[in-house]
């Protein structure tokens, strides 16, 4: 993870529609693939094959979507400067992730409200993108403040 | 060719009923050791040794720990668990979108029982063959049986 000097954390109670995310860099690597399969008990073949990947049409073993999903949710928790409760999290992968490749996790405020029970509530837009450029996630994450 | 027999539809309203261990500090931790997620407020694998009953864990967690420990004959060949989906084309899966409620904070020291139910199968031809969605809905309940999360997931079966 890693972040320029230069981005700004958020304030759940000051933030407007458009405040940006602060980007995350994921650098992924076979071991951290499989290190994730193992705290998910969920061992699908693409994630550490590299030979039964290719027969199934891809170029390499891929990133878990769920592991892409948790790098949705970790760049909106560490935009923040006082802790968040994450109550939603829509993601879609759109295209593989290839493992070996670093991606960037951005975003930025999407909407602002306010529950009926008083809790100001962000909605925050969310992409994983490639190093290509391509974007391999997008996600939708809503959170609250820690404190309701 | 279609994919879908009348055998699969039948699936459809299927309930799965599931438990977890209770979430430990320790599963925490391995979480977050194997996500590099720094949220410090999370079981951090420097803690290792403290018990932190009540913490909050991270909020995917809830999958991760209601996952069966399948026995190495019960995994199929693309590292799947079997008995979970109806068998469909040559029986491999692949994720596709994921949408998720938590009503509370997961925490440490929580016991989820799962209700999944496939609510529907949807033939789609792609580019290159054809598949099936799958459509899950899965409630997680608490040791109280008060709703924590609500996924609903969508499978690609091919």
């Amino acid at each position: 993870m890693s972040k320029s000097s230069s981005d700004r954390q958020l304030a759940i109670d000051s933030i407007s529609p458009g405040d940006s995310l602060i980007p995350l860099s994921k650098p992924t690597d076979p071991i951290g693939v499989v290190l994730f399969c193992a705290a998910i008990r969920n061992f699908h073949r693409l994630h550490y094959d590299a030979a039964y990947a290719r027969d199934q049409g891809l170029g390499g073993i891929i990133v878990p979507g769920f592991l892409l999903g948790n790098w949705c949710i970790e760049a909106v928790t560490h935009s923040f400067r006082t802790p968040v409760r994450i109550r939603k999290l829509a993601f879609r992968n759109a295209r593989t992730a290839m493992v070996g490749e670093t991606f960037t996790v951005r975003g930025a405020v999407d909407a602002v409200d306010v529950t009926p029970s008083g809790d100001r509530c962000a909605s925050c837009r969310v992409e994983v993108v490639s190093p290509a450029g391509d974007i391999v996630t997008t996600a939708t994450v809503l959170v609250s403040p820690r404190s309701h | 060719m279609t994919l879908l027999t009348p055998e699969h539809q039948a699936w459809i309203g299927t309930a799965i009923t599931f438990r977890s261990d209770v979430i430990t500090a320790s599963e925490a931790r391995r979480f977050v050791a194997a996500t590099g997620d720094g949220t410090p407020f999370y079981p951090q694998p420097e803690d290792a040794g403290s018990d932190q009953a009540g913490a909050p864990v991270p909020p995917m967690l809830y999958y991760a720990a209601t996952r069966p420990f399948a026995r190495t004959g019960d995994v199929l060949e693309d590292g799947t668990v079997a008995e979970h989906r109806p068998m469909i084309g040559t029986g491999q899966t692949m994720g596709g979108s994921v949408e998720i409620e938590w009503f509370r904070d997961l925490v440490v020291g929580d016991r989820l029982t799962g209700v999944r139910t496939l609510t529907a199968l949807t033939e789609k031809t792609g580019r290159t063959r054809s598949f099936v969605v799958a459509t899950w809905v899965t409630d997680y309940f608490d040791a109280e049986d008060t709703l924590v999360v609500r996924e609903s997931y969508e499978q690609i079966l091919f």
